[in-house]
């Protein structure tokens, strides 16, 4: 495979690239969801292409073709060179890289069990028995379970030296019950929401969740939601449950550090970012209690690979340490413009898009408490679970989440079920009010699988971990 | 591009392959070129080709599918393989659907030939294009153009040969000065029908208002929203909600509902894939001819949108809005235009204008609520003249009772939209909810 990839590199560099990368990337996938008793989607698939980057005249250019043959990546550089020259005739800045490392590597996720191996039969039958256990339960109307695996070979060469193979492989499953009525639709997951949970992992990954023993509790919990009163409105104290601040973190922190959203490349579409350059080291985000920081090296998260689409080494990075803002997510072009080494963060979605700064994992460091002395140590608040809604402003201050379900809180005891509960504030405000934060024993690591950036749209998967943490006097039943 | 012959081989590679009572396939080819710039400069420019073959296998009344994006012969027949290995291990039987043998479909204007052959350079220069004008204003630019031209095809071993082609052209801009800013966007099947220097105008007009200081409370205000704003909101509320089957389940907010009034009298929603100005493909992903289908009369919603099976249960004939799967996961819509009316949003002493909202999300599905926030400021409208520019609120609103209050429905319904699922024309809303100060 090097030899297409020195191709292509030859080419570009002998029109004139200062700098080129390629990337031939190859697939495969399979999708199994079971809704109501029926098996509704089986599905395989396979994907393989190349996409080369290159600098011209201090300006990028990228394309890519499905078509993995020698005419073909000599076309293609050919077209990329083109189409660095036609940016340069408009650009404000001169683009240049640090100095490469010449990485030359190998790396394979770890995985336990292979799940292409684990036979068809019985992850269906997985899902169906717990579809079975949740429809089951009086009041349930719609059951669905669902079970995505998918395996990445990529090969990365650039033109100065870098030479990575790595083969990443993805796991994710969940299931999901809903009550309906007329007037009414309540919904609960397990692990959580939105596909369920996701890793850098095999099967073994699906048999941790357990998820026959979950089906029957949440089902009832979808029907018990129907009779729940509705969330209080006005301002209480609010405990977050890990998968809740999983994507409390990606929103309001994990975007907002994105160096190329700060420098205006997602202005007109994904927005902005409040976390600009001034801030760096002076910016109080959050209590002392808040650590918050990157690292794509953690065995098992869904952010977790050894190098980026640059051929940079993932490494950790303090985005926040002890509340206070201190670094960003970089590239090689960005990381001088804040004086922070490239950390890594750069990826592209398959082998048709062009890389961007996208999350890793960014997770919450844990703290010393419990969730049951946070629990105990609230007069009136309530328990949040499981993200149902999310949006946010465009520069990532001001937002609004709603979750699954919820549980208030009165005098240090977990009390009723609500339902519909939202919340919102402001991103630094919120965070700084943060005055607890659970121990290592309760910190999850989540995988978030449909991140969007950029333009083309392009999907990246992610991960958070966080253990449950409180937050004082926070704007609740905001609808 | 693959044309009609190239998918009339790959049908007859794979179908004659399969071991299968029906085989299908659905084909698509993209070809896309993107220049986007900020700070008046181009950051990124790229040129992709992606295909995607999906060949899906009956047997016995079971269904598998795989996907492929190799076109060789070899690898058609390795995937087709592939699907009827995976069909033996399924285990759901659905209801018999009989062939669906030939159609003729509706042929309407979709493709320009000129934007496969736009050029970077090109693109740079419709870029500069709307960078000059920030430049003399002592403003930045940032937006980007894009244009993509595609093969769509769905085929089937009983005769179906759907072969659709289509381009796109899109052009965004957002000028800044002084903290504030102003965006627009256009977007066409036609490069024609784009004027560029239309969507610069429409930006610089807003930039150069003053920017004012009043501060908005939360509460309810007198709206007008321009139709990308509306799209916003139909976007997010509607593409999933007028679904036979998620009728039937109850997920709609419009579940229970059918020929009672859902919206104001103002209100007219069709599902017309052959809107003129940005035309979807005219067949859904059985292959069946898509229908123009009139959601909402009047206010009156009066049709759900079918495939074959919800068809057949209901006694009635597909609209053609099949999304594959054999009716188990729904009916979508594909594209939604409100009908426009012979009002004028803008004649009104004072109310907001409204140009997008970000972020939007359906907090409520059964009762279409949502929330979001506005975006590039609010605009104060005085004597329906632009007076000045307010900041961002976050609205909470459910989207079918703010269309009970629609005061004034424009003249024109254009693309607009995130997703390319809508068109709209400007609307008065009266009361709109708006629950936070950004």
């Amino acid at each position: 495979m090097y030899e297409l990839a020195n191709r292509g590199l030859d080419v570009v560099t002998g029109l004139g690239a200062v700098y080129g990368d390629i990337r031939i990337i190859e697939s495969k996938s399979e999708i199994i969801y079971v809704k109501n008793g029926q098996v509704a989607v089986l599905h395989g698939g396979t994907s393989y292409g190349f996409g080369i980057r290159v600098i011209v005249d201090g300006s990028w250019g990228f394309a890519a073709s499905p078509v993995v043959e020698p005419e073909e990546v000599t076309r293609v550089a050919e077209e990329a060179v083109r189409v660095a020259r036609a940016s340069a005739r408009l650009r404000n800045r001169f683009v240049t890289l640090p100095p490469g490392r010449r990485e030359s590597a190998v790396w394979c996720s770890p995985v336990e069990e292979n799940p292409f191996a684990v036979s068809m039969d019985e992850k269906i039958g997985l899902l169906l028995q717990c579809d079975k256990l949740m429809a089951a339960v009086k009041g349930v109307t719609l059951t669905s379970a669902h079970l995505h695996i998918e395996t990445e070979k990529k090969v990365y060469a650039d033109s100065e030296g870098a030479r990575i193979q790595q083969e990443i492989t993805h796991t994710g499953t969940g299931i999901e019950a809903t009550a309906v009525t007329a007037d009414e639709m309540q919904r609960r997951s397990y692990p959580t929401s939105f596909g369920g949970q996701y890793g850098s992992a095999g099967y073994e990954l699906v048999r941790a969740m357990a998820l026959p023993e979950h089906a029957p509790r949440i089902a009832g919990e979808a029907v018990a939601l129907l009779a729940a009163r509705p969330c209080p409105s006005g301002v209480k104290d609010i405990i977050l449950s890990s998968d809740q601040l999983a994507l409390q973190i990606h929103e309001s922190c994990g975007h907002p550090a994105e160096l190329d959203r700060v420098m205006g490349s997602e202005i007109s579409d994904y927005g902005t970012s409040f976390l600009t350059p001034e801030k760096l080291n002076t910016f109080r985000y959050g209590s002392e209690l808040v650590t918050l920081y990157a690292d794509p090296r953690i065995p098992g998260g869904l952010g977790s690979y050894a190098y980026d689409d640059e051929g940079v080494p993932a490494r950790r990075t303090d985005l926040v340490r002890n509340g206070l803002f201190c670094g960003y997510l970089v590239s090689r072009e960005t990381a001088p413009l804040v004086n922070q080494e490239p950390n890594g963060s750069m990826r592209a979605d398959g082998w048709n898009n062009m890389p961007l700064i996208r999350i890793t994992n960014i997770n919450l460091e844990p703290g010393d408490a419990s969730l049951d002395q946070l629990i105990s140590e609230t007069e009136d608040g309530l328990y949040m679970l499981t993200n149902k809604s999310w949006s946010i402003d465009e520069q990532r201050l001001n937002f609004q989440f709603g979750t699954e379900i919820a549980y208030e809180i009165k005098g240090g005891k977990l009390g009723d079920m609500v339902k519909n509960p939202t919340y919102g504030g402001s991103t630094p405000s919120f965070w700084n009010s943060c005055d607890g934060i659970a121990g290592p024993d309760e910190w999850l690591l989540w995988g978030v699988p449909n991140c969007g950036k950029g333009e083309p749209d392009q999907g990246a998967r992610v991960g958070h971990g966080a253990a449950p943490a409180r937050f004082r006097n926070v704007k609740v039943g905001v609808v | 591009m693959m044309d009609k012959s190239l998918v009339e081989r790959i049908t007859t590679v794979v179908t004659g392959h399969a071991v299968a009572d029906q085989t299908m396939l659905m084909i698509t080819d993209e070809k896309q070129g993107l220049t986007r710039f900020t700070d008046n400069s181009i950051h990124q420019n790229v040129v992709t080709r992606s295909v995607e073959i999906m060949i899906s296998v009956v047997r016995n009344n079971r269904i598998a599918s795989v996907l492929t994006n190799r076109t060789e012969p070899e690898q058609l027949r390795r995937a087709v393989d592939d699907a009827v290995r995976m069909v033996a291990h399924q285990q759901t039987s659905f209801p018999e659907l009989p062939p669906l043998g030939p159609q003729e479909y509706r042929r309407m204007a979709a493709v320009d030939p000129v934007i496969p052959a736009v050029t970077p350079e090109e693109r740079g220069e419709m870029v500069q294009c709307l960078v000059a004008p920030a430049k003399a204003e002592g403003a930045t630019a940032a937006g980007a153009v894009a244009h993509s031209s595609y093969s769509f095809a769905v085929t089937d071993s009983s005769g179906v040969m759907a072969f659709h082609e289509g381009s796109d052209f899109q052009v965004s801009v957002t000028y800044m000065k002084n903290g504030g800013s102003a965006w627009a966007q256009d977007k066409a099947w036609r490069a024609a029908d784009l004027d560029i220097q239309a969507v610069s105008n429409r930006a610089m007009t807003k930039l150069r208002l003053p920017l004012l200081k009043d501060r908005l409370v939360p509460g309810r205000y007198r709206v007008i929203l321009e139709p990308h704003a509306v799209a916003n909101l139909m976007e997010t509320t509607m593409w999933n909600a007028f679904g036979a089957l998620q009728y039937e389940e109850g997920r709609s907010f419009l579940s229970g509902k059918l020929n009672t009034l859902v919206t104001g009298e103002s209100v007219t929603i069709r599902d017309n894939a052959f809107f003129p100005r940005y035309p979807q493909i005219p067949f859904d992903l059985e292959g069946y001819p898509r229908q123009e289908v009139t959601l909402i009369e009047r206010g009156r919603f009066i049709n759900t949108l079918h495939d074959r099976l919800t068809a057949a249960r209901h006694g009635t004939v597909s609209t053609g809005h099949s999304i594959g799967s054999r009716a188990t996961l729904g009916q979508s819509a594909s594209r939604l235009v409100l009908a426009p009316g012979d009002g004028d949003p803008m004649a009104v002493d004072r109310a907001l204008l409204i140009s997008r909202f970000h972020y939007n999300r359906e907090v409520d599905p059964k009762h279409s609520r949502a929330t979001g926030v506005t975006r590039n400021g609010i605009i104060l409208v005085e004597d329906g003249k632009m007076k000045g520019v307010l900041h961002d609120l976050r609205y909470n609103e459910s989207v079918m009772a703010a269309f009970q209050r629609i005061e004034a429905v424009g003249t024109e319904t254009l693309p607009a939209g995130e997703y390319g699922l809508a068109a709209a024309p400007a609307l008065r809303i009266a009361d709109f909810t708006f629950t936070e100060t950004l």
